[in-house]
């Protein structure tokens, strides 16, 4: 389903190029569960941007749904986006303003959705995540573990082939984390590939695949047996 | 969708309250006053438009020009004007006259001056007003009736169903009342209250009629309006009136150009006629400009406000365009945002509107309504001006804001405002360069409204009482008797309200014409003007300076000349003139009699500053008096002039004393001056108002936004005053810079506006330096409280904050 081949990333200021990623060559296939692991600063976050088409490679091919996708413009990435994909972060990014099934209604809102299907959906994956119940509460009145439950309805309401999780356990405490965990290891095993950036090895272990990133560069992969 | 931006863009405005509400009171009031000067805008231009079939009638204006003066424009025309075009027109063309005179009016015990209209029967065929007692047909085909207004009725009986009623007119010329309409409405270029019948026996238009043709003199007093039939069109009466003009040229020698103006262009094309000041293009211009500005002003504040907050809304952008939300998408957002911001502040702004009218209308003398059902077309246009200013506002902001790059926003780097922060700068030098301007305009306006009726004016006007009389019993004598009454002297009109022309022939044979006053020996002496320029003042020494003369001649005996006369004349020095003579042409005017210069006095101005000190000859004969001036001691006036009424009773002339203080006359001349110094000062106020309710904004960001900086200054050392020095200067700076666009605008626009005026006070540095001083010191004033809290701030927790 993805396919990364010799992919690069620099970053340029004015008088420092960084090079995030480089030579990154990597497959995922179609409802995998795969981890990203590695030191801050070694490119995690980089390849997640690049594999959620949030970023464009400098360099190299990006092969998605076996599109190469590394020169499309930002609204043929929009598109795609909008399509296929589904964000949770480890900040859960929650919209202030809006309300629990509002926030998850987002997603479906650039999509043009019809009222009556998004409602009906809202409802579903606040079912599945849990907090039914807390549809109309804004985000500042839930916990964390709730919030990022409510960030992960947002990134599984669309129905996306890929969902990216950016250290989505990374502010929760251990209960909470394992929660979010089951709740990814769920939607993986329903068909959707999912890639999740992390530092614990823990929640690492329930990826079938971790691959670790040092300086840019992939060191080494772990399939972990079925 | 519409729904999800509409309750997004309302949470977001209920969550943010200090900024929404900079946003949405600063447009509110903006939108109030636009909206109140396109109110008056609107009045200005709708004058005369309400007239049924007003696009057909028409005013003969007369425009007279006379030698060694420029032309002297007139709503007016001479009474026999009328008379002349009805015989050369067809009989479908409606013409008719209106003279105002002033007369006392008497019912019972009750008795005022007024000023009466004296009209043709045809006249309210013409201006069809709506009646409210009896019926405008055939009304004033009687020499003794009268139509009245309702408040003039109102006046005089207590009430409106008053036809038959009687009312006596200079005690005696009994005059039924036919008619009661409605009042004039503030927006046409009449203000009478009180029409009588042009046939009466004692009306000027008899008197005119019975005069024979040539006229001794042309007195361009009568309004003549013309009403068209269907389809004529108006150069078929122009024409006439063209060849009307050059039979006075051959009967008169006077060249008297008369043009059709449609009465609805009257307000804004001929002078002031009544007591409605005439209407001026310019300072429409200049309002809507104004309007347009605090417009933009509060506009910029949501402009700077939105950019500046941009990073506080990084998140939701990144989060709407990592699930797919284009560009597009969070413009639309954006922009309905800010239109709704907009909206709500129009409602507000309207609200406002409502509550300021009534005062509104008090400073600008008007009857202005605004009906939301009627006006629905001007609610809407302000509408659309609203909505328009609001998606305007939005387009920059959502630009800007719909660019971010989740990636970047998610990674905590900084983001790509697209220049915002110079944008922001540049929109706030603006806001102060504006405001700057107005405060430059208010000063300029201010100080020579103030020159105009002090220095400018030269002459002591302390104290000083005018009473209209024509000195020829014993009030004026008696009058110098009373206790706080310094000194009195008669004259034909006053010092800064005169003067009929009369013509003088030059040097070389030529007929001139200059400004004739009649004075009374003590004159000059009790306006303060004690020395001559050369010669003498008149004086009872001299028998032949009291007295009527009598006869056909404006002067004869002795003159006076002012500095211009002598140099209309030709006369090498003030000096020069004296014991010389000035020649009337013989003729029509006088037997051509030669008058001795005895006195040349400086030049003061007799009319409004605007226009140019005018050439005069001052003459003493008592026949033409027409007022008396007093100089009163400044002490217990109300009992000196209760006792200067009790003596107009007893041996004054037979109808209410009409008086006035010379200082209120003055400022009755520079009123509408006055008003456009208010209205610029006012205007300044509201744009001072709204940009600093953006700078408060601002301050608040910023103090925000800083607040880890700040703490790292201070762990570093950086001492309370250090910080709010720092603060501060960063907002002294746009004021600095908006000096260099507001002193040359406000310059060159106030340049422009004074010279209008004939004479003038100069546009002097300290007027541009005070303006940016206090412009500054309003800034820095908004922004200190921010300042000063962040400053206090201890820097952990200053730094605790990230």
């Amino acid at each position: 389903m993805l396919k990364l081949d010799n992919v690069g990333k620099s970053y340029r200021t004015s008088e420092v190029e960084t090079r995030a990623l480089d030579s990154v060559s990597l497959e995922i296939g179609a409802g995998e569960f795969v981890a990203v692991m590695g030191p801050s600063g070694c490119g995690k976050s980089t390849l997640l941007n690049v594999l959620g088409l949030l970023d464009s490679p400098s360099e190299g091919d990006f092969w998605f749904c076996g599109e190469n996708v590394a020169r499309y413009s930002e609204r043929q990435l929009t598109a795609l986006r909008r399509a296929a994909l589904g964000f949770i972060f480890q900040s859960f990014n929650l919209i202030d303003d809006l309300s629990v099934a509002e926030n998850v209604d987002v997603a479906l809102l650039y999509r043009r959705v019809a009222a009556s299907e998004r409602k009906r959906r809202i409802a579903e994956a606040l079912e599945r995540v849990g907090i039914p119940h807390r549809a109309k509460h804004l985000p500042q009145q839930l916990s964390g573990g709730q919030q990022q439950r409510v960030a992960i309805a947002r990134a599984l309401v669309a129905n996306p082939k890929l969902i990216l999780a950016d250290e989505p356990t990374g502010n929760l405490d251990t209960a909470n984390g394992d929660t979010v965990m089951s709740l990814l290891t769920s939607v993986a095993d329903a068909g959707t590939t999912v890639v999740m950036v992390t530092h614990s090895l823990a929640h690492a272990a329930h990826a079938r695949r971790t691959i670790k990133l040092l300086d840019g560069r992939i060191v080494s992969e772990t399939l972990l047996a079925a | 969708m519409l729904r999800h931006y509409f309750l997004a863009a309302v949470r977001n405005l209920a969550r943010n309250k200090l900024y929404s509400t900079i946003n949405v009171v600063g447009l509110a009031v903006g939108f109030a006053a636009a909206t109140l000067i396109a109110l008056f805008v609107r009045d200005e231009l709708s004058f005369d438009r309400q007239w049924p079939q007003h696009e057909r009638i028409h005013v003969v204006a007369a425009s007279l020009q006379l030698e060694g003066r420029g032309p002297i424009e007139s709503q007016g025309a001479n009474a026999d004007a009328a008379v002349r075009l009805r015989t050369r027109v067809p009989p479908e063309v409606a013409v008719a006259r209106l003279t105002p005179e002033e007369h006392t009016v008497r019912r019972g015990d009750f008795e005022a001056n007024e000023t009466v209209s004296f009209v043709d029967p045809q006249f309210f065929d013409i201006l069809q007003m709506s009646t409210l007692a009896g019926t405008l047909d055939s009304v004033l085909q009687r020499p003794d009736t009268l139509v009245l207004t309702a408040s003039t009725a109102r006046k005089y009986f207590g009430r409106i169903d008053v036809i038959g009623e009687t009312l006596e007119l200079d005690r005696q010329h009994a005059m039924r009342v036919a008619a009661v309409v409605a009042d004039l409405p503030s927006n046409v270029h009449l203000s009478a209250t009180l029409f009588a019948a042009g046939r009466a026996a004692f009306s000027p238009l008899t008197a005119a009629d019975a005069t024979p043709w040539p006229p001794r003199g042309l007195s361009l007093n009568t309004l003549t309006y013309v009403k068209l039939p269907p389809g004529m069109a108006p150069e078929r009466v122009a024409r006439e009136l063209t060849a009307m003009s050059a039979e006075y040229k051959a009967a008169v020698g006077v060249v008297l150009p008369m043009k059709l103006v449609p009465i609805a262009d009257v307000h804004m094309r001929l002078p002031q006629f009544s007591a409605v000041p005439a209407g001026n293009a310019t300072v429409l211009y200049i309002v809507s400009v104004i309007a347009l500005l605090i417009v933009a002003i509060a506009a910029i504040n949501f402009v700077t406000l939105m950019t500046a907050r941009a990073a506080r809304r990084a998140t939701e952008i990144a989060v709407r365009k990592t699930v797919g939300a284009e560009q597009r998408d969070l413009m639309i957002q954006f922009t309905g945002e800010s239109i709704l911001h907009a909206l709500l502040a129009l409602i507000i702004g309207f609200a406002l509107v409502e509550l300021l009218l009534p005062a509104f209308n008090d400073f600008t003398q008007r009857t202005i309504h605004l009906s939301y059902t009627r006006d629905c077309a001007f609610v809407a246009a302000i509408g659309l001006l609203a909505a328009f200013t609001g998606g305007l506002a939005g387009i920059y902001p959502s630009l800007v804001l719909s660019r971010f790059r989740p990636a970047q926003v998610f990674k905590g780097g900084p983001l790509p405002t697209g220049g915002s922060a110079a944008v922001r700068q540049t929109l706030v030098v603006t806001q102060f360069a504006v405001l700057i301007t107005l405060i430059v305009a208010a000063t300029v306006v201010y100080r020579q409204v103030n020159f105009a009726m002090n220095e400018g004016w030269r002459l002591d006007k302390d104290q000083v009482l005018a009473i209209s009389s024509s000195c020829g019993n014993a009030f004026a004598t008696e009058l110098r008797k009373l206790p706080g009454v310094r000194a009195a002297a008669c004259s034909g009109g006053a010092p800064y309200a005169c003067c009929g022309g009369s013509g003088v022939l030059g040097p070389d044979g030529t007929q001139l014409s200059m400004s004739a006053v009649a004075i009374e020996p003590g004159f000059f002496e009790l306006y303060g003007l004690r020395q001559p320029l050369a010669g003498r003042l008149f004086s009872a020494d001299h028998p032949g300076e009291v007295g009527p003369r009598g006869g056909d001649s404006r002067f004869i005996g002795p003159v006076i000349l002012n500095a211009t006369a002598t140099r209309l004349l030709n006369f090498a020095s003030p000096q020069a003139a004296i014991g010389q003579v000035i020649r009337q042409p013989p003729g029509r005017y006088n037997t051509g009699v030669e008058s001795e210069i005895v006195g040349v006095v400086e030049d003061f101005p007799v009319s409004s500053l605007r226009d140019p000190i005018e050439p005069i000859v001052f003459f003493t004969d008592a026949g033409f008096f027409n007022m008396v001036s007093v100089k009163l001691d400044g002490r217990q006036i109300p009992q000196t002039l209760a006792a200067i009424d009790k003596l107009w009773k007893q041996v004054g002339e037979p109808r209410p004393i009409n008086r006035w203080f010379a200082d209120a006359f003055l400022e009755d001349l520079y009123r509408e001056d006055l008003r456009q110094g208010q209205m610029a000062a006012v205007s300044a106020s509201i744009a001072v108002f709204i940009a600093c309710l953006g700078l408060f904004g601002l301050a608040a960001f910023t103090a925000e936004r800083r607040t880890k900086e700040i703490g790292v200054r201070k762990a570093l050392g950086a001492s309370r005053s250090d910080i709010v020095r720092m603060l501060l200067w960063q907002f002294t700076k746009p004021v600095l810079w908006a000096n260099l666009i507001a002193w040359p605008v406000g310059w060159y626009v106030m340049h422009r506006w004074l010279e209008r005026f004939a004479y003038r006070t100069e546009i002097e540095p300290w007027m541009l330096l005070g303006a940016s001083a206090l412009a500054i010191v309003i800034a820095l004033a908004t922004v200190a409280t921010h300042a000063f809290v962040v400053a206090r701030a201890r820097p952990v927790t200053a730094l605790r904050y990230e």
